[in-house]
C-alpha cells in the first residue's frame, strides 16, 4: 500500500541529485512509514538503506536528508520543525539535529514529507523548490555571505514569505561542526550537517508549498490543537518562561553545580549572575520562536555591538562560563557571530574552552586566556574562514587532542567526537549515562536526567535512572524527533505527552499505544546503533560510548559539591544495565535477537561482516 | 530561622528568591509554603541540599530550596 492512503503523510518524497541537475519525486509505502513515523525515523532508514558502507561524509555519495513528519506543519502546537540528517563529518557516524523554521512547512506544503540531497554541484548552488518544482540556481552572489545576508537576499528575490535554510562561511569552509541556519538563529545538525552542504557546493534551499497537507480528521485535530494551546497558556510558570525561555536554566545550573565552567572542569561560575535570565531580561528587546508556536523561546537582546542576538540556556553557557566570561552582552556577540557564520554554539564554546586549556598549559604556541572576549570573537571568525588557529579549532575538540596528545584527551570533553553541550556532569552519573549513550554523540536533546537525578538523589547508581534514561529517549530521541515536533511544551510546562498518540491520530488516523511508539522509538535507536557499528566496523568498541576521563579523575573544586566526581565501576555498571535493557552486548552492539524482534532482520548480514554479533 | 532560596516562577510564591522565616517549632514543608496544588508536581525540593518532600520536616537553620522541574532544553 502506498502511504498516499493513508493521512497525515504526503508519501512523498523529493530526491534531488545536485550532480546530474535533476530531481524526481519518490512515492513511499505505508510500512515505512508506521515502521519509523517519519524525520529522524526516515532519515536514519534512508541513510543505512542507500550509504555505502564507510562513505566519506564529505564525499558526494554521502547524502543530505531534510525531513519532518506527520505533525509538521500542522494546527497543532510547536510543530513547526524539520530534522536535518547526514552521515556526520564530526564524528564519522550518524549526524542529525532538528530546526524550527518556516522551512518545515514550506516543504510539508509543497507534497512532501522529506528532501533527500544528493551528489554535490561543480558550482555554488541554490535550490528553489515550489511544490515540487525545483530550480538549480547559480549561488555566485551568494557564496561567502553569512547566513542573515543569505536569506535576506533570497527573500527579497522569491518573496518573505518562503522558507529557507542556508550555510554561511563556516559550513562553506567544511568547519566539522558547521551547521544548517533559518530565520537568524534557529540551527540544526550539530554535527556538521552544514558542511556536508558546504561540501555538496550547496550554499541554500528555499521552499514554497501552497498545497494542502492532507489530515484524517482536520475538526478533531483543530480542536486537540487549540485545546493543547490553551492549556500551555495557563501551564503554571507559562509568564515566566515567555520571560526568560531556557535562559533560567542558569540560574537552576548553578545552583545545582551542573552549569559548565572552564572546560567542564567546575559546575559554578563565580560571575553566573552576570549572564543569567535576569541579567539577560536587563537587555532583551523582544522574542523571537519558530512556526505555530505559542511559547517562542528565543530571546533576542542587544549584544555589545548593538546587534541584535538571539539567546538561549546552551550557547550562553557554552559561550560564557565554559570560557570564563561574564558578560551577557559579550556573549551575545559571540552568539550572533556563531549564527551568522553558522557555527554550532555548542562545539564552538566547547572548542575555545579546550583551547584555553591547552594554552593555559602551554601545549600550544599561542596565549588565549579564560574570559579574553577579543580572543573569542577572533577565534570564532578565524574558525569559520579556517585561518591560523582557527583551522585547528574546526576539526572539533577530538581531533585537536588527537594533534596535541598526552592528557588533553581527559578533557577533550566529548563523546563519539560530538562535543558535550552545556550540563556538566560531575555530579549527574545518569546525565553522563545519556551522553554516553545519545545516539549523535554527546547531546542533551535526546535525554535530559538531571531534574530526575537531583529529585531522586544526585549520587545514586540505581537501576531506577536506567529506566528512566530510556523512558525519555524513547519519548525525545523516538516520538519527538519522528513526530516532528518541539519536546518544550511537555518538559518545560507539563503538557501531558498523552497528547501526542492523540495528535497522530486525528492527522493520520492511525492509533498508537505508547508501547507501538516506544517499539518504533527502539527500532530507531537501535538502526542508529548498526550504523554507528557499520561504520566503525573493527574500531567499534564500549569505549565509544564512554564521557570524558575529566568527570571520573578530577573532583569538583567548587560549590557546594566540592569534591564530587564520577565513580568508574558503578558508572560501569549503569552502563551495563543500559546494555542489557536495550538488548545489546558488552560492546553496545544490538544482539541478533533484538534486531529480529524490532524488525531490523536485514542489518544482521551486514553487521555479521564487520564485528562479531551475540544471539 | 529556616532559609528558602526559591528559583524561577517559585519566587513568586515566595516573594523572592532567598527569604528567612523563624519558626518556633519543627514544621513539614506544606506549612510553611504556601504553593498551589496545580503547581505541586512541577517543584523538586531540597532540604539542606538533600532531596525533600512537601512533607519533610524543617526546623531553625535548615535551608529548603524549591525549583522547577525544568526539562534542560
Ligand atoms: S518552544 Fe522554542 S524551540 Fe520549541 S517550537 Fe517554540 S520557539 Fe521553537
Amino acid at each position: 500500500m502506498l502511504v498516499s492512503l493513508l493521512k497525515g503523510w504526503n508519501g512523498k518524497i523529493l530526491r534531488v541529485d545536485l550532480g546530474r541537475g535533476k530531481a524526481v519525486i519518490q512515492e513511499y509505502s505505508s510500512d515505512f512509514a508506521l515502521q519509523f513515523l517519519g524525520g529522524r525515523g526516515f532519515a536514519i532508514k534512508i541513510l543505512w538503506d542507500e550509504l555505502p558502507i564507510g562513505v566519506n561524509p564529505l564525499s558526494p555519495l554521502n547524502k543530505l536528508i531534510l525531513a519532518a513528519g506527520p505533525l509538521t506543519g500542522l494546527t497543532v502546537v510547536s510543530t513547526g520543525k524539520l530534522v536535518v540528517a547526514s552521515k556526520s563529518p564530526l564524528t564519522g557516524g550518524y549526524g542529525d539535529g532538528n530546526l524550527g523554521s518556516n522551512a518545515a512547512i514550506q516543504l510539508r506544503k509543497s507534497g512532501f514529507d522529506a528532501i533527500v540531497i544528493e551528489g554535490a554541484s561543480d558550482k555554488p548552488t541554490y535550490l528553489y523548490i515550489e511544490n515540487g518544482k525545483v530550480e538549480f540556481n547559480d549561488a555566485k552572489d551568494l557564496w561567502g555571505l553569512t547566513t542573515f545576508e543569505t536569506e535576506e537576499k533570497l527573500k527579497k528575490v522569491h518573496g518573505g514569505d518562503c522558507g529557507v535554510l542556508s550555510i554561511g562561511p563556516a559550513g562553506e569552509n567544511i568547519v566539522k561542526f558547521a551547521t544548517i541556519t533559518s530565520q537568524e538563529g534557529r540551527s540544526g545538525g550539530r554535527p556538521g550537517m552544514g558542511a556536508v552542504m558546504g561540501s555538496k557546493n550547496l550554499k541554500a534551499i528555499v521552499l514554497r508549498g501552497t498545497q494542502s497537507i492532507p489530515v484524517h480528521d482536520e475538526e478533531k485535530l483543530n480542536l486537540l490543537g487549540s485545546e493543547a494551546s490553551k492549556s500551555i497558556l495557563k501551564a503554571e510558570g507559562y509568564d515566566f518562561w515567555i520571560r526568560q525561555g531556557t535562559m533560567a536554566t542558569i540560574e537552576w545550573c548553578q545552583v545545582n553545580s551542573t552549569l559548565p565552567t572552564y572546560n567542564f572542569r567546575e559546575g559554578v561560575f563565580d560571575y553566573a549572575k552576570e549572564v543569567d535570565g535576569y541579567a539577560m531580561e536587563s537587555v532583551k528587546k523582544l522574542r523571537r520562536g519558530c512556526p505555530n508556536c505559542v511559547m517562542t523561546c528565543g530571546n533576542v537582546i542587544e549584544d555589545y555591538e548593538k546587534k541584535f542576538s538571539e539567546l538561549d540556556y546552551e550557547n550562553v553557557a557554552m559561550l560564557s562560563s565554559n570560557i570564563g566570561l561574564g558578560d551577557i552582552r559579550k556573549v551575545g556577540v559571540l552568539n550572533r557571530l556563531c549564527d551568522e557564520l553558522g557555527l554550532d554554539t555548542i562545539s564552538m564554546g566547547n572548542s575555545l574552552g579546550f583551547v584555553m586549556e591547552a594554552s593555559e598549559k602551554k601545549l600550544i604556541g599561542e596565549k588565549v586566556e579564560w574570559g579574553d572576549f577579543d580572543a573569542a570573537k577572533s577565534l570564532i571568525i578565524d574558525t569559520a574562514y579556517r585561518r591560523g588557529l582557527g583551522d585547528f579549532i574546526a576539526e572539533g575538540v577530538k581531533r585537536m587532542s588527537e594533534k596535541i596528545g598526552g592528557e588533553s584527551m581527559d578533557w577533550a570533553m566529548h563523546v563519539k567526537g560530538l562535543e558535550i553541550s552545556a550540563y556538566d556532569c560531575h555530579t549527574a552519573p545518569a546525565m553522563a549515562l545519556a551522553y554516553g549513550t545519545s545516539p549523535i554523540g554527546a547531546h542533551h536533546k535526546d535525554a535530559w536526567i538531571i531534574s530526575w537525578e537531583v529529585r531522586t538523589g544526585r549520587f545514586d547508581y540505581s537501576e531506577g535512572k536506567v529506566d528512566k534514561l530510556i523512558e525519555l529517549q524513547r519519548i525525545r530521541g523516538g516520538m519527538f524527533e519522528s513526530l516532528v515536533a518541539c519536546r518544550f511544551p511537555w518538559i518545560e510546562l507539563g503538557l501531558s505527552v498523552d497528547w501526542y498518540p492523540k495528535f497522530l491520530e486525528a492527522a493520520t488516523g492511525v492509533t498508537m499505544t505508547f508501547d507501538d511508539i516506544f517499539m518504533v522509538a527502539d527500532r530507531i535507536y537501535t538502526l542508529i546503533r548498526a550504523f554507528w557499528v557499520r561504520e566503525y566496523g573493527a574500531n567499534w568498541g564500549r569505549h565509544m560510548d564512554i564521557p570524558p576521563a575529566r568527570w571520573f579523575k578530577e573532583p569538583l573544586t567548587k560549590g557546594p559539591l566540592a569534591g564530587q566526581k564520577l565513580k568508574w565501576d558503578e558508572w560501569n555498571r549503569m552502563l551495563d544495565m543500559y546494555y542489557d535493557k536495550r538488548g545489546w552486548d558488552y560492546n553496545g552492539v544490538p544482539r541478533k535477537s533484538t534486531l529480529r524482534k524490532l524488525g531490523l532482520e536485514f542489518t544482521i548480514n551486514v553487521l555479521e561482516g564487520l564485528v562479531k554479533l551475540s544471539e | 530561622m529556616v532559609k528558602i532560596i526559591a528559583l524561577g516562577f517559585l519566587t513568586k510564591y515566595v516573594g523572592g528568591s532567598v527569604i528567612e522565616v523563624k519558626l518556633d517549632s519543627p514544621k513539614r514543608v506544606r506549612d510553611i509554603l504556601d504553593i498551589p496544588p496545580e503547581a505541586q508536581n512541577r517543584v523538586i525540593i531540597l532540604v539542606n541540599n538533600s532531596p525533600g518532600t512537601f512533607d519533610s520536616i524543617v526546623d531553625d537553620d535548615d535551608t529548603i530550596t524549591i525549583m522547577p522541574v525544568i526539562g534542560g532544553g
